[in-house]
């Protein structure tokens, strides 16, 4: 093949393209508004409704979804653009219509089209009015053109559905627990339909029975209880159907005598009945058990009457697995395999969600007919009855907050702007929904299984670490097709069903399991799966479906076929290699570079691949071509698309040590640039534009992906590497002021204000205009003064803490407190929106609009210039991060011959611990890109590498070394060591001093307490703390402790009774001291407490422990 | 955003050298060639010709779409 | 001391420096980036702006425009007027206005008018801000002396730089200067300025010398 790295780099890219950065959450939300709204829909089919003579009945329809739209206070309909709905806090949302036909008796009557609710529309999905926008025209409605999209925009605000990572539904794990005495053999499954998921546990205890559990059904059911109730009564039958092995029969001894009160398909049934509905009536007992038993175990096989030998087929097939884990004939499953993964994305997550809202509009619905007709008895419309608030309501408040079904929190998150790398990261995140409380250590650690699905280094620190994870750049997500098609293939194909099975099969042959539902034994499945394997590459077979042979782990075990078809599977592409050589051939790479073939004309003729992590256990992957061997079956892309896309900017991070590469991850995401081109229409609460953002000197081949090019977010400085004074240690670094003086890292920092006359109950409204003096709540005539008459703000004016932006007044909030006193009606309230007291800046812009309820919203946006200070923390590529410790000016700075001087001086001491040597091939690479005026790639795995990079710096006239001689800028006198010195790519991160510097000297106190309030946004006090207090006490300072703790803190004089040691009180109309146990013989002396401790005496009080202050005198 | 005027490191004048720059180059031209004939010697100098975005075209072409609109309305 | 020129162009200066101490060097280069006296616009009265860059930005820009220096000039601290506007002895006003007719119109700093044409920018074609059709700009700016310990606008040079050869106590000088006085020119003032503040140092000691 002898293909370059380039050619295989535009291989990758095609596949990148073809299957899109956020694709995922859009082609599921494709999938859910094209098939999962029918499903929900079709599920329910017909609606009975009860009004007692005549038989009507609710025939639902086609549900048909319309375009973004908005309907204004005053009723009119617009279709309306992503970038209206921002400003306005409107919701990108189309309406659902569906088809109802009213059947009376069998006559239909007329299909009555219904408007039933807004479906929040997923930007650049298919209905979304941007999809089929080219550039010149995204510009036209207020987007960024290369904004990915694949989120949502709820009441204004951006939303993303972070995908969930779950274990694999419908399938069978077995593991094994060691808590008690003997182990247990546990298979679980999350037997899942449209919405409805039941957590189906087996297990084989220790008393050798196996028994199950299951939703409804509070109690563990043995095990052959429950195949009779499913229609299995005979034990041989049974044991038959577990397995042909005599030694696994043998197992089931145990559990035949754990059932021996339920000995036919009716006892059984009561047996479950009497779980259920203990002492009622048999009838009764019957009828409750057949409902759980067809709609809560194992729904996922269907949930009618008809479906229970399907079900019966699949436990048996459980009870099988369980006994050969405990016979060591088969391993346990492991539950970090990503085989046993899928990741749900926004499209099954909504489906879950609209299931549960549609269920509730069609119960109402179904209550509302029965009301209107039993009432009137006559001609009635659906279109009336129905309440399209309930779907629209419930989908939007669960997207707005993330409180999803079940309880389920934190679904869907603000989508983080910071810069272009933290959207794109935040769309391709990974949740698990492991408790973070827990260790969970093996969830946690990376598996062999993520290799080209999971990026290796992009996880957060901390109590998130390997739970929160992000799609490497060569992962894709399976949409799933049907497994009906699959089953009746493989039936043409010569498997046989399981009842038609003979033993021989059954013994010798292999299980075919699709979507881990048993459908059949083959004779020969290793040639079946080729066999398969081979329809996919002629495209025969759906690319979407992927084949795994399992061999028997002992010579009596048995092989398995796993076929799979379902969604949410993480696969990776691979090239197909045949007898040592790749399929790919050098034209194929010719013709894709000249565009005249695609990425998927490459999968569809089977040169290309896509494998989930199950297919991919029966593969030899090789990673370069000249490694192929005779045995190979695969070969990589490129390796360097193991990564994700914030590792993927990390040049050389091959030389680093791999936390290095973890922090700088995370970094990324906190780093100043271009968030977006569109800024100046958004409203974003809060928001950073990098003045002069650079691209990196030293690149890597994924930026050109995900546009880092366009949308870069740092500067390449000059760095030296010396400790300059002691001014950089610790991780400070030193900034040559001059620089910072023409511009470098300087940017703009946007802050929202918002306001919104609000329109309350009776009429009343609140106001924007210049507050008149007096008026409650006042704040004084200075802060007004920018104000104009209309009570908003003028771009352009300069503002400070406090200032008033939006004058506004509002009624009083209670009314009747007024009424009494006041002749003139109600007074009004102050309640102008003001700059937070520790910010300033310049109106930017101010937004005028009208929001969804019809009243005036203004949007103020107040920028501030940030110029790099003392503080502000500053990172390279390879998590060395650092704030700024001095700011020098030129003429001190070290300087070389040719009037070099650097931006940057980091420490020598933040290198030997770390180890983070890419950062010096950086910097060498840095200096090369400079002086040949080309860009230097740094992709991982695939790059020039240090010493020819030193090479390159000799021709040039440089040390090889990357050092060169300064003179110190102080004294004049040459250094007498040589500077490591060069070109790096910095990040200014957003966590800047300005946002966060604060004192207090006096101010507010909490209400309750008396202590000085927390946090900078309340002007709170610093804690003066345990550790500090101890410091004190340690000095022998107690007058400076006394004075903090008490004086200067919450001091107060509460009086205590001396005979009793409760607290007194002073009554000012006896002018008298008072307490109330002591009455007469009270002693009453006042102390001076800490007001927090008179609360905490009044609290125990409140618990009815009575405390006492034994008082003496000062000694 | 739009080049710097000057270099941030030394403080040299590079405003003005962008437009041939970025034009020659375009032109098929080699960088190292054109930086050095341009008089930019040290690595400061010439990493801020090399790295630099002209992001305002983009911000540029948000505010022509609004004057297109307008001039159409009048 | 000697001097020997080894090359002189309009805007870099290469000089060899013999018999001189390392801190006479030094100080020469020091004086040379941050107290020579030049020329830049420091103050910006923007009238109209609603172009896409930001009048702090623009501000900042037009402010690092390098200018040629008219030493005739007063610094303003040691102006006679002592107003913060300045007067005509201790600042040069420099006016741009402009309307785009274009879809994408550059300004350039030949677009700024002089008040003084000794005052102006050195390069006509430094790109300031770029516009779109209807987006105009109307500004004022005021150029003051300044020296560049207080703004790096306001440092002459772009590299004051030497090598030296400590046994024979040569310094080879790199002198290269933002075009707002010839290079020539600046070494002459930053020895001078070393002169001065010899000579302030003198006065400084007054009496106690003859006692």
């Amino acid at each position: 093949m002898a293909v370059t790295q380039t050619q295989l780099w535009n291989l990758a890219k095609e596949f990148i393209h073809d299957s899109g950065l956020v694709r995922q959450h859009i082609d599921s939300y494709n999938d859910f508004v094209e098939r999962g709204l029918q499903a929900i829909v079709d599920e329910v089919a017909e609606l009975p409704i009860d009004i007692g003579d005549y038989p009507l009945r609710i025939r639902l329809g086609k549900i048909e979804i319309g375009a973004p739209r908005v309907i204004e206070v005053d009723g009119t309909e617009r279709s309306i653009y992503p970038a209206e709905a921002r400003i306005r806090n409107l919701t990108y949302a189309a309406p659902l219509h569906m088809e109802m036909i009213p059947v009376i008796g069998e006559r239909e009557g007329q299909p009555e089209m219904v408007y039933i609710g807004d479906l929040p529309v997923m930007l650049k999905s298919r209905i979304c009015l941007l999809s089929k926008l080219g550039p010149d025209e995204l510009i036209g409605v207020g987007e960024d053109p290369i904004d990915p999209g694949g989120y949502f925009i709820v009441n204004g605000s951006e939303r993303v559905i972070v995908a969930l990572e779950d274990l694999a539904a419908n399938r069978i794990l077995v593991d094994v627990e060691h808590t008690g005495v003997n182990p247990t053999y546990k298979a679980k499954i999350f037997s899942t339909t449209v919405g409805f998921r039941a957590r189906i546990e087996c297990a084989l205890k220790g008393d050798g029975g196996v028994y199950v559990t299951m939703p409804g059904i509070p109690s563990d059911i043995p095990f052959m209880i429950l195949m009779r109730a499913l229609g299995f009564e005979e034990d041989a039958k049974i044991a038959e159907l577990v397995s042909t092995a005599p030694h696994v029969q043998d197992e089931l001894e145990a559990s035949y005598e754990k059932s021996l009160e339920a000995t036919n398909a009716r006892d059984a049934m009561l047996y479950l009945g009497n779980r259920l509905a203990p002492g009622q009536v048999d009838e009764y007992r019957l009828k409750k058990a057949e409902s759980v038993l067809d709609r809560n175990f194992l729904p996922h096989l269907g949930r009618l009457h008809s479906d229970r030998k399907e079900k019966a087929l699949f436990l048996a097939e459980i009870a099988t697995r369980i006994i050969e884990v405990k016979q060591g004939k088969r391993s346990s499953d492991d539950k970090d395999h990503y085989a046993n993964k899928r990741l749900k994305l926004a499209g099954s997550l909504l489906a879950e969600l609209f299931r549960i809202s549609f269920r509730n509009l069609t119960r109402d619905l179904k209550y509302q007919l029965e009301r209107i007709t039993i009432r009137r008895h006559i001609e009635f419309s659906i279109a009336n009855a129905i309440r399209p608030g309930i779907i629209t309501e419930r989908v939007q408040h669960a997207i707005a907050t993330g409180n999803w079904v079940r309880g389920r929190i934190g679904v869907t998150q603000l989508l983080d702007r910071t810069n272009f790398i933290s959207t794109l990261s935040h769309l391709r995140r990974l949740q698990s929904p492991l408790s973070r409380s827990q260790p969970n250590l093996e969830a946690r650690d990376l598996h062999p299984t993520h290799y080209g699905r999971l990026c290796p280094d992009e996880t957060p620190e901390g109590s998130n670490c390997g739970l929160v994870k992000n799609l490497a750049l060569s992962s894709s997500i399976s949409v799933g097709i049907e497994p009906r098609e699959m089953v009746d293939r493989l039936r043409r194909m010569g498997v046989v069903p399981v009842d038609e099975a003979d033993k021989k099969l059954r013994t010798t042959g292999g299980k075919v399991l699709v979507d881990g539902f048993l459908s059949g034994y083959a004779k020969d499945p290793v040639g079946l799966a080729a066999e398969l394997r081979e329809y996919r590459r002629e495209g025969k077979v759906s690319s979407e479906v992927n084949f795994a042979y399992q061999p028997p782990e002992t010579d009596d075990g048995r092989s398995e076929l796993h076929v799979n078809c379902d969604a949410g599977r993480v696969r990776r592409p691979l090239i197909l290699v045949e007898n040592g050589r790749p399929r790919l051939t050098e034209e194929h790479l010719l013709q894709l570079e000249q565009g005249r073939i695609t990425w998927q004309d490459l999968v569809r003729s089977g040169i290309v691949e896509l494998l989930d992590a199950d297919e991919e256990e029966n593969t030899l992957v090789a990673m370069y071509e000249h490694e192929l061997g005779k045995e190979h079956t695969h070969l990589e892309i490129t390796p360097y698309t193991m990564l994700g896309i914030a590792a993927s900017l990390i040049p050389f991070p091959e030389h680093n040590q791999s936390p290095r590469n973890a922090y700088e991850s995370a970094m990324a995401k906190q780093a100043l640039g271009v968030f977006s081109t569109n800024y100046f229409n958004r409203c974003d609460s809060r928001s950073h534009l990098l003045h002069y953002a650079q691209t990196p000197i030293v690149q890597t081949k994924p930026m050109e992906v995900f546009n880092f090019l366009e949308r870069p977010s740092g500067q390449n400085v000059v760095v030296a590497i010396l400790s300059f004074q002691g001014y950089n240690m610790e991780d400070a670094i030193i900034i040559n002021k001059s620089s910072v003086d023409r511009g470098l890292f300087r940017s703009t920092f946007y802050r929202i204000y918002e306001a919104e006359s609000r329109q309350y109950l009776g009429g009343l409204r609140d106001k924007f205009e210049i507050p008149e003096a007096g008026i409650r709540g006042y704040r004084g005539d200075r802060y007004y003064r920018l104000i104009e008459e209309d009570g908003i703000i003028s771009p352009e004016a300069e503002v400070s803490g406090n200032t008033v932006l939006v004058g506004r007044t509002s009624p009083p909030r209670f009314l009747e407190e007024y009424r009494e006193f006041e002749v003139k009606g109600p007074t009004k309230r102050d309640s102008s929106v003001t700059m937070r007291p520790s910010e300033e800046g310049t109106i930017d812009q101010v937004f005028v609009t009208e929001s969804i309820e019809g009243s005036r919203l203004v949007k103020v946006k107040v920028r501030d210039l940030r110029i790099p200070e003392l503080g502000d923390k500053f990172a390279s590529r390879h998590g060395q991060k650092g704030v700024i410790g001095l700011l020098v000016p030129q003429e001190d700075m070290p300087f070389t011959v040719d009037g070099v001087v650097p931006d940057v001086i980091i420490n020598p001491h933040a290198i030997p611990s770390r180890m983070t040597i890419g950062q010096f091939v950086e910097t060498l690479g840095g200096k090369v890109a400079s002086q040949m005026g080309e860009i230097v790639d740094g992709t991982a795995f695939e790059n020039i590498g240090p010493s020819a990079l030193g090479d390159v710096l000799e021709k040039l006239g440089f040390e090889k070394s990357g050092r060169e001689s300064l003179y110190n800028g102080i004294t004049g006198e040459k250094l007498a060591a040589d500077l490591f010195i060069g070109v790096v790519y910095y990040q200014k991160l957003h966590q800047t001093v300005a946002d966060k510097m604060h004192a207090r000297a006096r101010g507010q106190v909490q209400m309750l307490t008396r202590q000085p309030t927390e946090g900078r946004a309340r002007g709170g006090g610093l804690r003066f703390g345990e550790m500090e207090r101890d410091c004190l006490i340690g000095h022998g300072a107690s007058a400076l402790l006394r004075d903090r703790l008490l004086e200067e803190s919450d001091k107060y004089t509460a009086f205590v009774c001396e005979t009793c040691g409760t607290l007194a009180y002073h009554d000012i109309k006896q002018n008298k001291y008072i307490c109330k146990i002591d009455a007469e013989k009270a002693v009453v002396s006042p102390v001076s407490i800490s007001y927090a401790f008179k609360l905490l005496v009044q609290e125990l009080m409140a618990l009815g422990i009575a405390p006492r202050l034994n008082l003496e005198e000062r000694a | 955003m739009i080049i710097p005027v000057r270099c941030f490191t030394c403080g040299k004048l590079i405003g003005d050298k962008w437009e041939t720059f970025s034009q020659r180059v375009r032109a098929g031209d080699r960088a190292q060639k054109v930086l050095d004939e341009l008089g930019l010697r040290r690595y400061c100098c010439r990493r801020m010709m090399i790295t630099h975005v002209e992001i305002i075209d983009e911000f540029l072409r948000f505010s022509q779409v609004t004057a297109r609109r307008r001039s159409e309305i009048v | 001391m000697d001097i020997k020129i080894l090359t002189r162009e309009p805007e870099t200066l290469r000089f060899i420096l013999s018999d001189a101490s390392t801190a006479f060097a030094n100080a020469l280069r020091r004086i040379m980036i941050s107290e020579v006296p030049i020329m830049a616009i420091d103050d910006v009265m923007v009238l109209e702006n609603n172009s896409v860059m930001y009048d702090e930005i623009l501000a900042h820009r037009l402010g690092l425009v390098p200018v040629t220096t008219d030493q005739s000039y007063n610094l303003p601290e040691e102006c006679s007027c002592k107003s913060e506007l300045g007067c005509e002895k201790c600042r040069a006003s420099l006016s741009l206005e402009i309307e785009a007719s274009e879809a994408s119109e550059v300004v350039y700093s030949s677009q700024l008018k002089p008040e003084n044409p000794d005052v102006r920018p050195v390069s006509d074609k430094i790109p300031i801000v770029k516009l779109t059709q209807g987006q105009r700009i109307k500004l004022e700016a005021y150029a003051r002396l300044g020296r560049g310990r207080v703004h790096a606008k306001w440092q002459p040079v772009s590299a004051a730089t030497y090598s030296y050869d400590p046994k024979t106590r040569t310094f080879n000088f790199l002198v290269e200067s933002t075009g707002t006085l010839p290079p020539e020119k600046l070494v002459l003032q930053a020895a001078r300025i070393i002169s001065q503040k010899t000579l302030g140092f003198e006065e400084g000691l007054g009496g106690i010398g003859q006692n």
